[in-house]
């Protein structure tokens, strides 16, 4: 997928791409020692992108769904996006914050092709149709100082 | 209803080809009232919830297989090039119209968790003939959203979002996916003895664009809608036309045909400098969506200080690309001055991807006509899968 490759390059040359022996993965605001199994739920293969500010944890389902998750350098999960024809268990991924995604109004105007909530502490944009599918959820309060949103991709 | 001017097309084909790929003004054109077996009403109004913008609805008649006596005609359904294949949400539908199951090789019926950015749509794939304008598909697997015998929704499928099965909910008696592709490659599942699994039906009982069924005409459609004034319509009527070059009314004349992304129906739409890579053209969406961070935001769209007129150059696979114009205004300022509005070029709002701008129906307003030719599908401007405008 190209728009994968593209996004890949983007982090920069300073992060160095290794793999991992040992599955980890997190769901949002949770802590990387304490859940390792999103990886063995989703079947998926893994690696690991470090970097000064952050870690990037991505995982490609067998769908082709590449989902990422961010990771401060205390072992805090951030934010996490997804990207590919499939979307991404996100009672999974999104972990407590799952229930601020189902308890959220309804958009104003009907729209299923993007969709966003921006809560003191939850802020989700999931765009895409069939084929297609993108997002990304994070908490603005656990973003690492120095880490722009733009950064989440 | 209103007709729709005549006299300005000719001029805008000659504009658009004079442009030859650079800039052209899409905005002063309107619809030529195009009418034939092969054509359906759209009308953008506030849809059955009564909160719909920028949505596009046309009526549809389903039947039985074979029948022509076991139909429902349905309306407010809302027009997708984004999506494959037509939904309808069950309450929409009288209790006593029935459809008979797409099942699987044990008798199993099968149901879709149809993902939306904005939620699931949970329901069983049941057969139909479909009725648009003149034209016929036989034997569609087609989605019943919503369907109170099937109402427990599985947590493999309400895991990828809040439920989203009502008209009020979903803003349209249904959905008609008309999108460059004839299958939806969706999520199937099969529940016997209720414990419902994922399941792969076979290609023929997926989901599918009616237009590939149709007995000819099958090789996509296109959108005319008129040119809005800048503060909005109450409600605009255009047209959805069934085919590509297959008819006197269809002709791709001087339209400039993009090639999409063969897997993913993408082109590149480069905005600002940047070049978002994963971009489409989208009737399902409501407003244009694209990454600035330098306009203002309120209730979810853009919300500059003053109208900004900017321009995006798209570009096909095949390298053909167009710089075109919009306009972005203050949501806020659009809804309240036209309270009554359902129709607003100039809306807009941040797109949530950094590789995506996506023009929605905005975009359509006022383009003579914007194409969508199904992916291996044959049209006199070469195989799909292409926008054209």
């Amino acid at each position: 997928m190209k728009s994968t490759h593209s996004r890949l390059c983007a982090l920069g040359a300073a992060l160095v791409i290794q793999a991992l022996s040992v599955p980890a993965f997190a769901a949002l605001g949770g802590n990387l020692s304490s859940i390792e199994d999103d990886q063995l739920k989703m079947q998926g293969t893994l690696r690991t992108t470090v970097g000064a500010a952050y870690t990037v944890h991505e995982i490609e389902t067998p769908a082709g769904t590449l989902v990422r998750e961010y990771v401060t350098p205390a072992g805090k999960v951030f934010a996490i996006t997804w990207h590919g024809p499939r979307a991404p268990d996100l009672r999974q991924t999104l972990g407590t914050y799952f229930t601020q995604l189902t308890d959220a109004p309804r958009p104003a105007h009907p729209n299923h092709v993007h969709f966003a909530i921006t809560q003191p502490n939850f802020v989700l944009q999931s765009s895409g149709h069939m084929r297609n599918y993108s997002g990304r959820a994070y908490d603005p309060q656990l973003l690492p100082q120095d880490v722009a949103v733009t950064d989440i991709k | 209803m209103r007709r729709l001017i005549t006299l300005v097309p000719v001029s805008v084909f000659m504009l658009v080809a004079a442009c030859g790929g650079g800039s052209s003004d899409l905005s002063t054109s309107t619809t030529p009232p195009t009418s034939g077996s092969n054509v359906a009403t759209i009308t953008v109004n506030s849809g059955p919830s009564q909160n719909s913008v920028n949505t596009g609805f046309v009526t549809v008649t389903v039947c039985a297989p074979g029948s022509t006596t076991n139909c429902q005609t349905v309306d407010n359904i809302e027009v997708d090039t984004g999506s494959y294949g037509l939904r309808l949400v069950s309450s929409a539908l009288a209790s006593t119209f029935t459809l008979p199951p797409e099942t699987d090789a044990d008798g199993n019926q099968i149901l879709e968790c149809t993902v939306f950015a904005d939620g699931v749509s949970w329901g069983p794939v049941d057969t139909a003939d479909i009725q648009i304008s003149g034209e016929t598909a036989s034997s569609v697997p087609v989605q019943v959203i919503g369907d109170p015998n099937f109402s427990a929704v599985p947590a493999a499928c309400s895991s990828r979002g809040t439920p989203d099965d009502t008209v009020a909910m979903f803003g349209a008696n249904g959905i008609l996916g008309v999108g460059p592709y004839v299958q939806d490659d969706g999520f199937y599942f099969t529940c016997p003895s209720g414990t419902c699994g994922e399941t792969q039906p076979t290609l023929a009982q997926e989901v599918a664009n009616p237009v590939a069924s149709f007995a000819a005409d099958n090789n996509g459609v296109i959108i005319e809608l008129p040119g809005i004034a800048a503060g909005g319509a109450v409600t605009v009527t255009g047209a959805l036309i069934f085919g590509i070059g297959t008819q006197s009314n269809n002709g791709l004349g001087s339209a400039t045909i993009y090639t999409l992304d063969p897997n993913y129906g993408t082109l590149t739409i480069t905005y600002n400098g940047t070049a978002f890579s994963s971009s489409y053209l989208d009737s399902g969406s409501n407003a244009n969506f694209f990454v600035d961070s330098s306009i203002p935001t309120c209730s979810g769209f853009f919300c500059p200080t003053g109208t900004l007129s900017l321009t995006a150059t798209i570009t096909g696979v095949n390298g053909a690309t167009n710089t075109v114009p919009f306009t972005v205004a203050n949501a806020t300022t659009l809804f309240d001055n036209n309270p009554s509005g359902t129709a607003f070029d100039s809306l807009a709002a941040p797109e949530g991807d950094s590789d995506t701008f996506d023009f929605g129906l905005p975009f359509f307003y006022g383009v003579t006509a914007v194409y969508t030719a199904i992916s291996n599908a044959s049209t006199p401007g070469g195989t799909g899968p292409y926008v054209a405008f």
